[in-house]
């Protein structure tokens, strides 16, 4: 499934950060290099306060590092790189990555909304996709013009990967996505992110349950000291190799 | 908040109840005033200190003028005036101080040492500055009283705007593909924008007042024009001999604070925590 | 499961049924027994009532709350004790661990002060070098000088190994921890769970994580619904479980080597409403019309009739 010659989806290159006004003993992350494919996960973990949110942030493009070099698909950010919905964020507090005063038909469709998608959708359009959405995950009992605050956080969650799912993205960067489930709606959150990636979608997840990373991710990779040290997860492809 | 919880929050609570008798008694005379015949500046000296009368609900001042007529088109010009002053105000600090709070370093910066320089100086006296440099006259009344405003609005919407500014949802807009100004109208403007709301009515009555005493001092409107601290003024001498021309203003300008503090004070009461 | 009487045992729950205002009914008859120096884990997912069960037995529920049965702790019943009694109950006879260490402490005091709080609360000091000792002994590096800190330098795992310290001040019978590591990363989950256990008091330990509850508990009870479903030694219910629940919790459980853990379907029923049957039957593979109707007893330690045979 993975093509060893295709341009990586997220290509960090030496990557560096440093605390703002820190001398550099204290580096957030020191020369950290991930690829990641199309189709493949890679699990980040590390201890307590190793950096596994300023490395996720890195990957998201929320953050720029003091050194190294970050490239999605191929193109180089910022110089020559649009956003454009390629790289979409999955965090922990579900609840509070959406918008509280919004029913969530227009939260997921909201990403339809940028620029680079010609047709202007009317509201009942989107409210059509939004339910459509809803059904595929086992929401279609909600209601419509919910917010936020009448959701439980597993909801919540299943909202917000649909939000960062409709926007077609190449690569899907999830901070603990599960840390607050239950077992059971994890359970759900990871056969979400693993049917996402069997279609083709890069992911690249932080979290602190090893035994979630072992199961769903191809690849694993601890942030130890700022520096990342990767191992095989259970769906690794026997003869990987890049 | 919505429209319905802000009607809810006004008409539910006693202090809604009390803001909105007082501003229909206020409607009430202004709207008495512009449908009677009379003129504000027909002078009939021969009338002059009528007390009030039918022909003449607040009688009549110095040069025989319809102390109601006058009143409610006093209460006009202040009104319009405070409503473009908090207009103003509102609209500017809705700009300035979500940029300044979002985009942060050389703007956030040089706005913030403007401001920290305005409001320095007490809205009054800041205010009287500016009509000394400019001249009396309704337009520069609305823009001296505008600066002070404008700068403590700007403050309160920067801070709202700092807390917005690291929101996940806000990223997930940007990095969706959403522009810049579209991704903050659509998140951060409605909850900044509902503050400022409360914030320029809570501030309503302080602009009545001011506009009242910047009149009084003869630093606001230029006569004919009436105005309430205006007329308060003009009447002080007068008052052994026509002490309803004191009263009429004066009962107008503390009925306008009142009526809007109180409601002001129920849409606070009603906002979510 | 027998019910002892009342003696120096830790905590006894008989029959407890919580009604709240709004009128869910959010425990509905759970019993259970916690002896000193045991740890007894209350597994369940969000909604199944094992908070409440918390939060009664230290009497903290609110006031409107309707709180029926028995509960006590060394002794001392809680349910319809008035506050002071309860004041007197609580941190002599029983500690709390909460959630969110971060939340525990007033962050504009020294974490020492706080500690101390716990001895002072009930007008005794702490003994000299109490605090630093017990911290140390829960594996604070520099006690001392940590002392002084505030909260917000010390990490997660810290702070709860302080609360930890407090709760025990006066090595209460029993020690209720409601999820005291869901906020904090796995890698420190079990150093706070040793710290809880060797304070040798009895553990009632609220959790929603399986794996933690099979390395640090004696004996387990299954919630669902505000009932127990399942009960018994931690090890055996977590390898061979019976109830159909616990089995679908612990397939929704990764597990290295298994493949992607498998989702129950539906929801847990609201608890405003009373179930006709077992409240589990609507996501349930075994269900029966029987299981629709009828509410299965604990017998043998499970609510299940497909376990148990027929209902009597």
């Amino acid at each position: 499934m993975i093509a060893p010659a295709a341009v990586p989806v997220l290509d960090l290159e030496q990557v560096w950060v440093r605390h703002p006004g820190e001398r550099h003993l204290s580096d957030v992350l020191r020369g950290v290099s991930l690829r990641v494919h199309a189709g493949e996960i890679v699990g980040i973990q590390g201890p307590s306060g190793s950096g596994k949110s300023t490395l996720l942030r890195v990957c998201a493009t929320l953050q720029r590092p003091v050194l190294g070099r970050v490239r999605i698909a191929g193109r180089e950010v910022p110089r020559g790189w649009h956003r454009d919905g390629k790289v979409m964020p999955i965090n922990q507090n579900a609840t509070g990555a959406l918008d509280p005063h919004w029913p969530i038909w227009r939260t997921i469709t909201e990403p339809l909304q940028a620029r680079h998608h010609s047709d202007r959708l009317t509201q009942a359009q989107r409210r059509e996709i939004a339910d459509e959405q809803l059904r595929r995950v086992g929401l279609d009992g909600l209601d419509l013009d919910a917010r936020p605050g009448q959701l439980s956080g597993g909801q919540c969650q299943r909202v917000a990967i649909l939000r960062a799912l409709i926007a077609k993205p190449r690569l899907l960067v999830a901070d603990e996505p599960t840390a607050a489930l239950d077992v059971s709606v994890a359970a759900g959150v990871l056969h979400l992110l693993a049917d996402a990636a069997s279609h083709g979608i890069a992911i690249v997840i932080a979290s602190h349950d090893r035994a979630a990373l072992q199961v769903l991710c191809t690849r694993v990779a601890h942030l130890r000291d700022g520096r990342l040290v990767e191992h095989a997860g259970d769906r690794s492809e026997p003869l990987a190799s890049r | 908040m919505t429209a319905q919880g802000a009607l809810r929050a006004v008409t539910t609570t006693a202090a809604g109840h009390i803001g909105i008798g007082c501003a229909t008694a206020v409607v009430a005379v202004i709207a008495a005033g512009a449908l009677r015949h009379a003129s504000t500046d027909t002078v009939s000296i021969t009338d002059a200190f009528r007390p009030p009368s039918w022909a003449h609900p607040f009688g009549t001042d110095d040069f025989g003028r319809d102390e109601l007529a006058r009143v409610a088109a006093a209460g006009r010009t202040s009104l319009s005036a405070a409503v473009l002053v908090m207009a103003i105000a509102t609209a500017a600090a809705l700009v300035l101080g979500t940029s300044a709070g979002l985009i942060g370093g050389a703007l956030d910066a040089a706005l913030m040492r403007v401001t920290d320089v305005l409001l320095a100086i007490p809205n009054l006296v800041l205010a009287m500055a500016v009509i000394g440099a400019l001249g009396p006259g309704f337009d520069h009344l609305v823009i001296a009283l505008s600066v002070s405003y404008v700068a403590s609005f700007t403050r309160m919407t920067r801070a709202f705007a700092l807390s917005a500014r690291h929101r996940a949802d806000l990223a997930a807009a940007r990095l969706a593909g959403l522009g810049w100004w579209r991704s903050v109208l659509g998140h951060v403007a409605r909850p900044v924008a509902g503050q400022l709301t409360i914030i320029s009515t809570l501030s309503f009555g302080d602009v009545v007042i001011s506009i009242a005493a910047l009149s009084f001092l003869g630093l606001g409107v230029r006569p004919p024009t009436p105005e309430w601290g205006a007329m308060l003024s003009d009447s002080r001498g007068n008052f052994a001999v026509a002490p309803w021309l004191l009263l009429a203003p004066g009962l107008a300008i503390v009925l306008t604070a009142i009526a809007v503090n109180l409601i002001a004070d129920a849409l606070r009461e009603g906002e979510p925590a | 499961m027998t019910t002892p009487t009342a003696g120096p045992d830790g905590l006894v729950i008989e029959n407890l049924s919580v009604r709240y205002p709004s009128g869910t009914h959010a425990v509905r008859g759970v019993s259970l027994h916690v002896a000193p120096g045991h740890t007894l884990a209350l597994v369940g997912e969000s909604g199944c009532g094992k908070s409440t069960v918390a939060m009664a037995v230290l009497g903290l529920l609110p006031a409107t709350t309707r709180v029926e049965g028995t509960i006590r702790v060394a002794g001392h019943e809680v349910v319809g004790a008035s506050e002071a009694s309860l004041r007197r109950i609580r941190g002599l006879h029983v500690g709390l661990v909460a959630q969110d260490p971060m939340r525990s402490f007033d962050p504009l005091l020294p974490v020492g002060t706080s500690v101390s709080e716990a001895w002072r609360v009930h007008g005794r000091r702490p003994p000299r070098d109490g605090v630093a000792t017990a911290l140390g002994a829960l594996g604070i590096a520099d006690p001392r000088r940590r002392l002084r800190q505030r909260p917000h330098q010390w990490s997660g795992g810290m702070l709860q190994r302080a609360a930890i310290a407090a709760a025990g001040a006066h090595t209460p019978a029993l020690t209720v921890a409601d999820e005291p590591t869901s906020a904090l990363d796995a890698d420190l989950a079990d150093t706070v769970l040793n710290a809880l256990r060797a304070t040798g008091a009895g553990v009632l330990l609220i959790s929603h994580d399986l794996a933690l509850v099979a390395r640090h508990s004696d004996e387990v009870s299954v919630m669902y619904a505000g009932k127990i479903v399942e009960h018994g030694q931690a090890a055996k219910v977590l390898a061979a479980p019976r109830h159909p629940y616990t089995a679908a919790l612990l397939a929704a459980t990764p597990r290295p080597g298994t493949g992607l853990p498998a989702p129950l379907p539906g929801a847990p029923p609201n608890l405003a409403l009373e179930p006709t049957g077992c409240a589990f039957a609507p996501r349930c593979p075994l269900a029966d019309e029987d299981c629709a109707e009828n509410q299965p007893p604990l017998h043998h330690d499970v609510a299940c009739h497909r376990v148990n045979g027929q209902a009597a």
